[in-house]
Order: C-alpha cells, then sequence, then structure tokens
C-alpha cells in the first residue's frame, strides 16, 4: 500500500521556553488506514492535527499529503489543499445555523464548482446511508446530537477526501449515538477506502480503528495495531495498555 | 465568589463587547450634550432669533432628540442584555437571585453610563464649539467666538438630570426582563430556537403590493387638480399613503425579501455557487431574526432622509426661484427721471462695480375682453395685460446673460410670459382680443408661452411680448403706461454694496427689488431651521449607522465558528473577505435602498402640494434631493467600512 501521509520529526512550540505542543514526531500513513490517535487531555492530539491538515505551522519539520509538501504552502494554496482533499469532523459539529442540512451538505462540492444535478446525486446517496434523509430541509437546530454528526460526518465525506480528520466526534454524544457514528465511519472507510484520522481520549471509540498511535507529551510512545482480532478483543489490548502506562506514569 | 468579582472578570473578558456598548452610548451623549449647550446658548440664540421661532423650534426639536436618546439607550441596552442572558442564566444556576443579578446590571449601567457621560460632555463639548463656529461663519453674526464657554453648565446639569432618569428607566426595563425570565430560558434565550421560517407567499405579495400602492398614491399627487390628494382632501390622502408605505414596508421586509430570496434558492445553478451557498441562506435567515430592527432603521432612515431633503427643497427652491421673481439684479419702477439717474449714479459710484448695464423698459397696460384669459391676467389688482415690445424683451433678455429662441413676430401673434408652467400649455394659440379705446380693438395670437421673464412679477405680470410695430401703433392710444428700470452686470446679483447704498433712496418702496436682498432675507429665515433640522438628521444618520454597525459587529461575534469551518473547508480569507463583505452589504442595502426610494417618492408629493412651482424644471427638485442623497450616502458608506473593518478584525485575530 501506498503511503498517503508521511510526518518527519515534526515539531511544535506555541512559545519559546515553554514544552513543545509536539516533540519530533514522525508517522505514515497508508492510503485506506483507520488511524485513531489517543492520549490524555493537553497530550497534543489536536495540535497534531492541526499541523497534519494545514491549520497550524510546525516549527520545524516536513509533512507530506499526496505528493505535497503542505508545510511550505502559503495561506491560498493550503486552502485551495482543503478544499480538494481535506475532511473535518470535530466535537462541536460546527454546522452552519443559517444553512439547512442540505444546504450544509452541499458546501464542499459548491466549492469545488461541481454541477447542481451531481450535487443532489451525491447528497441523496450520502443522506440515504447517514439515515438524514428526513432531515435534508431542516435546519440544524431542530436535530439532535447525534444528527447533527451524522450530517457533518456526510459534509465532511461527500467530496470524497483523500483523508478525513475527525477531532472527539464522538465527545458530545450519548453512547447509542456514538457507537452508530462510529459503526459509519468503519463502513465509510471500508466501502469508501477513505483513509481516517481519529483523536480520542476514548478507548471505546478508538477499538473501532485498524491502527493506533498512543500519545503523550507531544510523542507517539506507543502503536497497536487491530490486525485480524475482533474489536472486542482489540479493545481489551487497548484498555490493557492504557492502564498500564498510566501505572507505569504513577 | 463574589458577584462583583465576577462581573468583573467577565467584564475583561468580554472587554470588545462593553466597549461597544460604551462607546455606542458616548457618542449618542456627545451629540445629545452638544445639541443641549447649542439650544441653552443665550448668546447664538439672541442672535439668529429675533422672535422666539428658534427657541420653540429648537425646544421641540430638543424633546424630540432626548426620547430618541431614550429610545436609543434602552434599546442598545436591551440588545446586549439578550446577548449575556447566558451569562446570567449561569449565574442563576450557580444560585444567585434575581435581585443580586439587577443590582450587578445596575451597577454596570451605572458606571458605563457616567463614564458615557464624562466621555460624551468632553467631545460634545468640543463639538457644540465647532458648530458654534460654523454658524457663525454661515450666518455672517457678530460674535466673539471667545464669549462663549466651552462648558455650559447648565447644560452638564441637564445632561446629568437626563442620564439620571435614563438609568431609572433601564433598571426598571431590565427588572421587567429578568422578571418574566425563568432560569432555563435565561439560559436559552441567547441562542434561542429558531422556529423554521416560514414564508407566507401571501404576505410578501401584500408587502409588495401596498408599497407599491402607496407609490401610486404619493405620485398621484402630480397630477394637479384631478388627483385623489385634491378630491379626498390632502391630510387623509397623506395619513393613508403614510400607512400603505409603512404597511408596505413591514411586510416587503419581513416576508417578500425572504421569499425573493427563497425562490432565488430555488434555482439551484445560483444557489450551488461558492458564494452564493453561504450568502443567500445566511441573508434569508438574518433578514427573519432582524426584520424588527430592519423595518425600524427603513422607516427612520425614510422618515429623516425626507424630512432633511424636504428641509433643503425648501430652502434651496425659493433661492432658486429668486431668478424668476427678480430677473434682474436690481428693480425699479421709474416715477421720477431725477431718482432714477441719482440711482445710477450710486450704482455706478459703488467701489466694485466694474461693468454696469441697464435698461428701461415702458410697459402698456391694456385690459382684453375674451372669454379664455390665463389666470395671470387677474391675479393682481386691476386685471390686464402688460404689453412689452419685443426689441425691449429682446435687449432685457440680453442684460440679464439668458437666451431665448424666439422667432421674430408677426403683427397678430404675442408671446405670453407664464408665472407657472402649466401641463399641456393651454393658453397657445388662444387669440385675445386687447381693447384699445372704446371702439378700437385688436386680437393677438399667443404663438407660444415662455418662463423666461424680462421683468420681475412685483412690477409686471401677465407680460405679453408683442412685434415692435405693434407696440408703436398701440402706444398711440395713449393707454396708461408705467416704465421699469432693471440693472444688472457682472456679480451683480449678489452684491451686497449696491443694495446697501441704493437702500436709502427707495425705502419703503415695495416695488423697489433686489436679488441680493431677497436671497439675504431666505436665508436669515431659514438658516436656523435648516441647521436645527441637519441636527437631527445627522443624529438619526449616525443613529441608524450604529445600529447597524452593532447588529452585524455582534453577529459575527456569534459567526466566528461558522468562518473557521468554512476555512477548513477549503474557504480562503479572500473569500471569506467578501462573504463577510456581502453580509454586510445586504444588510445595510435594505434602510438604503427603501430610504431612499421612499424619501423620493415622499418628496415628489411634498413638492407638488407644498411648493408654488415657478421653475419648471426638474433640476431644481432632483439637486436639493441629490444633497440629502449624497449626505446619506457618505454617512453609509462610511459606516459599512467601519463595519467591515471592524468585522474582518474580528474574524481574523484570534
Ligand atoms: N494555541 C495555543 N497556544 C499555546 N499553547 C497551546 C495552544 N494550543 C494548545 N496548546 C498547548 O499545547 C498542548 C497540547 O494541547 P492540545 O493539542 O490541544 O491537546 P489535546 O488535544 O491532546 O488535549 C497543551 O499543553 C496546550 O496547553
Ligand atoms: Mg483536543
Amino acid at each position: 500500500m501506498k503511503a498517503i501521509l508521511t510526518a518527519r520529526d515534526v515539531i511544535k512550540f506555541y512559545n519559546k521556553n515553554q514544552v513543545a505542543g509536539l516533540n519530533k514526531v514522525s508517522l505514515d500513513i497508508e492510503s485506506g488506514e483507520f488511524i485513531g490517535i489517543m492520549g490524555v487531555s493537553g497530550s497534543g492530539k489536536t495540535t497534531l492535527l492541526n499541523i497534519l491538515s494545514t491549520i497550524d505551522r510546525p516549527t520545524s519539520g516536513d509533512i507530506v499529503i499526496n505528493g505535497v509538501k503542505i508545510n511550505k504552502l502559503n495561506e491560498k494554496k493550503a486552502a485551495d489543499f482543503r478544499k480538494s482533499n481535506l475532511g473535518f469532523i470535530f466535537q462541536e459539529y460546527y454546522l452552519l445555523d443559517s444553512l439547512t442540512v442540505k444546504e450544509n451538505i452541499s458546501v464542499p462540492l459548491t466549492l469545488l464548482k461541481k454541477s447542481p444535478q451531481e450535487i443532489e446525486v451525491s447528497i441523496n446517496s450520502l443522506a440515504e446511508r447517514f439515515g438524514i434523509k428526513e432531515q435534508l430541509s431542516k435546519y440544524p437546530n431542530q436535530l439532535s446530537g447525534g444528527q447533527k454528526q451524522r450530517v457533518a460526518a456526510a459534509r465532511a465525506i461527500i467530496k470524497k477526501p483523500s483523508l478525513l480528520f475527525a477531532d472527539e466526534p464522538t465527545g458530545a454524544l450519548d453512547s447509542k449515538s456514538a457507537t452508530a457514528l462510529l459503526h459509519k465511519l468503519r463502513e465509510v472507510n471500508e466501502e469508501l477506502q477513505t483513509t481516517i484520522l481519529m483523536v480520542t481520549h476514548d478507548a471505546y471509540t478508538a477499538s473501532f480503528s485498524s491502527r493506533i498511535l498512543i500519545f503523550r507529551d507531544g510523542n507517539i510512545i506507543k502503536e497497536i495495531r487491530r490486525n485480524n482480532r475482533t474489536r472486542k478483543e482489540f479493545l481489551e489490548d487497548i484498555l490493557t495498555e492504557v492502564t498500564s502506562i498510566e501505572v507505569s506514569n504513577e | 465568589m463574589d458577584l462583583l468579582k465576577i462581573a468583573y472578570k467577565n467584564l475583561k473578558t468580554n472587554f470588545s463587547f462593553y466597549s461597544l456598548y460604551f462607546i455606542s452610548v458616548a457618542f449618542v451623549l456627545m451629540v445629545f450634550f452638544s445639541f443641549i449647550s447649542f439650544a441653552m446658548n443665550d448668546v447664538i440664540m439672541e442672535k439668529i432669533s429675533s422672535d422666539g421661532r428658534v427657541e420653540t423650534m429648537s425646544k421641540t426639536v430638543a424633546v424630540f432628540v432626548m426620547a430618541f436618546v431614550l429610545f436609543y439607550m434602552s434599546y442598545s441596552n436591551s440588545f446586549f442584555l439578550k446577548r449575556r442572558m447566558k451569562e446570567l442564566g449561569i449565574y442563576s444556576l450557580l444560585g444567585y437571585r434575581k435581585s443580586s443579578m439587577l443590582k450587578l446590571l445596575t451597577i454596570e449601567n451605572i458606571v458605563i453610563c457616567l463614564l458615557s457621560l464624562l466621555t460624551g460632555v468632553i467631545l460634545g463639548a468640543i463639538l457644540h464649539k465647532g458648530i458654534i463656529e460654523v454658524i457663525i461663519r454661515v450666518l455672517k453674526l457678530q460674535i466673539e467666538t471667545s464669549t462663549i464657554p466651552l462648558f455650559n453648565y447648565g447644560a452638564i446639569l441637564f445632561t446629568l438630570s437626563f442620564v439620571f432618569a435614563a438609568l431609572i428607566v433601564l433598571f426598571l426595563s431590565n427588572w421587567i426582563v429578568l422578571r418574566n425570565s425563568s432560569v432555563l430560558n435565561l439560559v436559552r434565550m441567547e441562542k434561542r430556537e429558531e422556529k423554521k421560517i416560514k414564508i407566507r407567499l401571501s404576505l410578501s405579495i401584500a408587502g409588495l403590493l401596498f408599497m407599491v400602492l402607496g407609490y401610486i398614491l404619493a405620485f398621484d399627487i402630480t397630477r394637479g387638480v384631478e388627483s385623489l390628494w385634491k378630491t379626498i382632501g390632502f391630510s387623509p390622502m397623506a395619513l393613508l399613503t403614510m400607512l400603505t408605505v409603512v404597511i408596505g414596508t413591514i411586510f416587503f421586509i419581513h416576508s417578500f425579501l425572504p421569499f425573493s430570496i427563497h425562490k432565488l434558492e430555488q434555482r439551484k445553478n445560483w444557489l450551488y455557487k461558492e458564494m452564493n451557498i453561504i450568502v443567500l441562506p445566511n441573508f434569508k435567515y438574518k433578514i427573519r431574526s432582524k426584520a424588527k430592527t430592519l423595518i425600524l432603521l427603513t422607516l427612520l432612515a425614510a422618515g429623516t432622509l425626507s424630512l432633511f431633503a424636504s428641509t433643503v427643497l425648501s430652502v434651496y427652491y425659493p433661492l432658486a426661484a429668486t431668478e424668476r421673481i427678480i430677473p434682474s439684479a436690481i428693480e425699479f419702477p421709474v416715477e421720477d427721471k431725477g431718482m432714477a439717474s441719482k440711482a445710477l449714479e450710486i450704482v455706478k459710484g459703488t467701489n466694485n462695480v466694474e461693468d454696469m448695464k441697464y435698461s428701461e423698459t415702458t410697459i402698456i397696460q391694456v385690459t382684453s375682453s375674451s372669454a379664455n384669459l390665463p389666470f395671470e391676467y387677474s391675479v393682481k389688482g386691476a386685471s390686464g395685460f402688460d404689453l412689452v415690445s419685443e426689441s425691449d424683451y429682446r435687449e432685457l433678455i440680453a442684460l440679464q446673460n439668458k437666451t431665448a429662441k424666439i422667432e421674430k413676430l408677426e403683427d397678430d401673434e404675442a408671446i405670453l410670459v407664464k408665472y407657472r408652467p402649466e401641463e399641456g400649455d393651454p393658453d397657445k394659440g388662444n387669440v385675445y382680443n386687447l381693447n384699445l379705446s372704446a371702439s378700437d380693438n385688436v386680437e393677438v395670437m399667443v404663438k407660444e408661452t415662455t418662463l423666461i421673464n424680462p421683468i420681475g412679477f412685483a412690477n409686471s405680470i401677465a407680460t405679453l411680448i408683442i412685434s415692435d410695430t405693434l407696440y408703436q401703433k398701440i402706444k398711440t392710444f395713449g393707454l396708461p403706461e408705467k416704465t421699469i428700470m432693471s440693472i444688472d452686470g457682472q456679480n451683480m446679483r449678489e452684491n451686497k454694496e449696491v443694495y446697501e447704498n441704493l437702500e436709502p433712496l427707495f425705502r419703503d418702496d415695495p416695488y423697489f427689488a433686489s436679488s441680493y436682498q431677497r436671497n439675504e432675507v431666505i436665508t436669515q429665515a431659514n438658516s436656523s431651521t435648516f441647521l436645527l433640522i441637519a441636527f437631527v438628521t445627522i443624529i438619526f444618520f449616525v443613529a441608524t449607522g450604529s445600529i447597524l454597525y452593532f447588529h452585524n459587529i455582534s453577529s459575527i461575534m456569534g459567526d466566528k465558528d461558522d468562518f473557521m469551518i468554512l476555512n477548513r473547508m477549503g474557504y480562503n480569507n479572500k473569500m471569506m473577505k467578501k462573504i463577510i463583505n456581502k453580509q454586510i452589504l445586504a444588510l445595510f442595502c435594505i434602510p438604503y435602498v427603501l430610504g431612499v426610494t421612499h424619501s423620493t417618492f415622499a418628496i415628489i408629493a411634498y413638492k407638488s402640494a407644498l411648493m408654488d412651482d415657478l421653475l419648471g424644471r426638474n433640476s431644481a427638485f432632483i439637486l436639493p434631493v441629490l444633497v440629502a442623497v449624497v449626505i446619506f450616502t457618505i454617512v453609509y458608506i462610511i459606516y459599512y467600512m467601519v463595519t467591515v473593518r471592524a468585522c474582518h478584525k474580528i474574524i481574523f485575530t484570534n
């Protein structure tokens, strides 16, 4: 499989003389992978995600996505890069309140100047997949949290990004909605071959991925692969690893 | 933790928010204070008003301004209170009682109002000084500006008591809001669930229809005698028109605009464009959630603009009409040859006169027994036509530096000078029978009519220009005559000294006419009114502009997340700036465009109803309206740019 993202020795200092937000992080992501990044709050997960997704710039180090050296892009080029390559899901949904669900989902394709027919077709098939067909003409504040997050996921996926970044996507959801969303992400990953990079502090959420990077103090300290195990076995493995790290920490 | 301490922390974190509140109140108080200082300034008032008219008027305006400032303060207070509901809800959840929250709000208001008062008084005093300076220049008053104090203590005391009264009002309104809200809706009020936008076709059509109907009613007045304004009456029609336009405006903004955008959105080729997909739904949403404010702003802008334009018109129009009322710079009937030559000597001898031209015109006064006489024929004491020879006419016109395209008249032709233009030129082609003696008469046909009168209306009306040969023939009949002296020349129309030198000679002669003197009288009589109206206009323009500014700022503060996500999705900074600009522009455009069209129709009605149309040209009407619109436009452009800048700053700094 070919690498879709490579990061080499990425360092991020927010302030001079302070501890690094990222401390020489290197990682490779292959096309079609579902990566989970775990770590306690403040360990630098969001910082890593922002830097890998052109939102923030590293203090030093190189990041290449799809052969493009993204840490060298200017503001406009970076926006164009995100437009055609990246999708985002956040804990807080960030739907546009004044737009209907349908309009919200249409934005990324509109930005790519797709034809109205193509946009409508894509929206309908995704709405089907995410079970939000009835909600298309509603406004975000008429939806439940789970529905909102499914809309946000549909919006992130509609342009078939080569990389989908999800920062604590289940953080604000009840366990039922969370599980439903994670199954959808899994499905998207398997059926559409979308590469996903998901940040979470929760082991259960992480167990939906195929490879987990455990983060501490701005560094990857451990990697766990699911391989051919069931999700349940994978989850138990994750829990033991996390506990052992916590114990060694005390 | 003490609630005051929490509030202080809150103030520090929300500083930009509070500073908006502070600036808006300080600004309004600044304008208020400078107005009160002006109105309470006895030195100025004594000079610009002789009969107490200005005092009465400025008192009325002061009441108006006070009501408005009070409205504005309570408006911004509740506007800012609404934005803080969540914070208050949290206090409430923490167990604070409503009485302590009210105490907190009151203390905040006292602090902000007192600080604003201080700022407003200092800046207002400076502004007031500046205005006085301008007035003294414009009206050429003999006042030493240094004798006018910077701070008028009476005005300070007055403003202080006003602010105190305003604080009580704010206290009461906050008390009512708090009393009526539960913890739950305190927390939820800030981002209240938007009802699904229901767009009623009937209401939007009603909006459009009412507005168009209002315009048609206003325009109907130009039909003159047949118009509904004449047949039904002015006041009921004015009321009806205003009501129709107001209702139309309400539904136009509330329903028709969102409806049209809704229709636009259904055209997918339109909607699915990178700008439109964000801007159109946002516009619809904003119009709906801010409909009340937008309607208020539109009506305020339209009212202010109409008031201002009509004031400009009522000052400008008489000045422009002087050109017809006194066509030469100086005009008087020659009753005594010696006095006339003395007058000419005086004009010649005046220092700054270089090039003087004069002409004597002998008018023959004649009666007519025709049936279809023009209304001018009978408006003066003794009815009749004033006959002027064609060559005299040409000479006078040349003297006044005007050109009239007239062909040489035949003996049975005449040109009738009209007082005001009439629709369809009904006098043209009429044949008048002029009585020359008991047995003789002659007929002339009106070949054309003209608005270029050679002699002022004080000295001649119903002027009939006839051929030189006919004039000579009529002269032999010994009809009553009068001779008019017309003096003109370079810069003569504005020449103050010529008027002042001649004035003692003609003391109390009502037929002695000077264009300089007439313009001076008009300026003196109207400038104080004009000034007060200008004051009110500026306050209102600024107020509507500020309200738009605050609305945009506060809504963009809530939109920060939206722009963050747009940026993630691939909108670059330039595109996002464009989106912000379009959103702001749309909100500015509603009161601007509707305000301008509303007031244009109001001015058309005003002009037709109340102004004596002497000039018969549209330019005399367009110019004042243009002045008002240009000032309005400039104020709004400045506000737009300031708002855009502030919004960019909010979005693009962390
Ligand atoms: N904009 C910022 N400025 C300064 N420090 C920051 C900023 N963002 C994050 N940090 C710091 O970097 C570290 C990592 O934060 P973050 O990546 O948000 O952690 P996580 O997402 O794992 O909870 C934390 O110590 C945080 O305080
Ligand atoms: Mg985080």
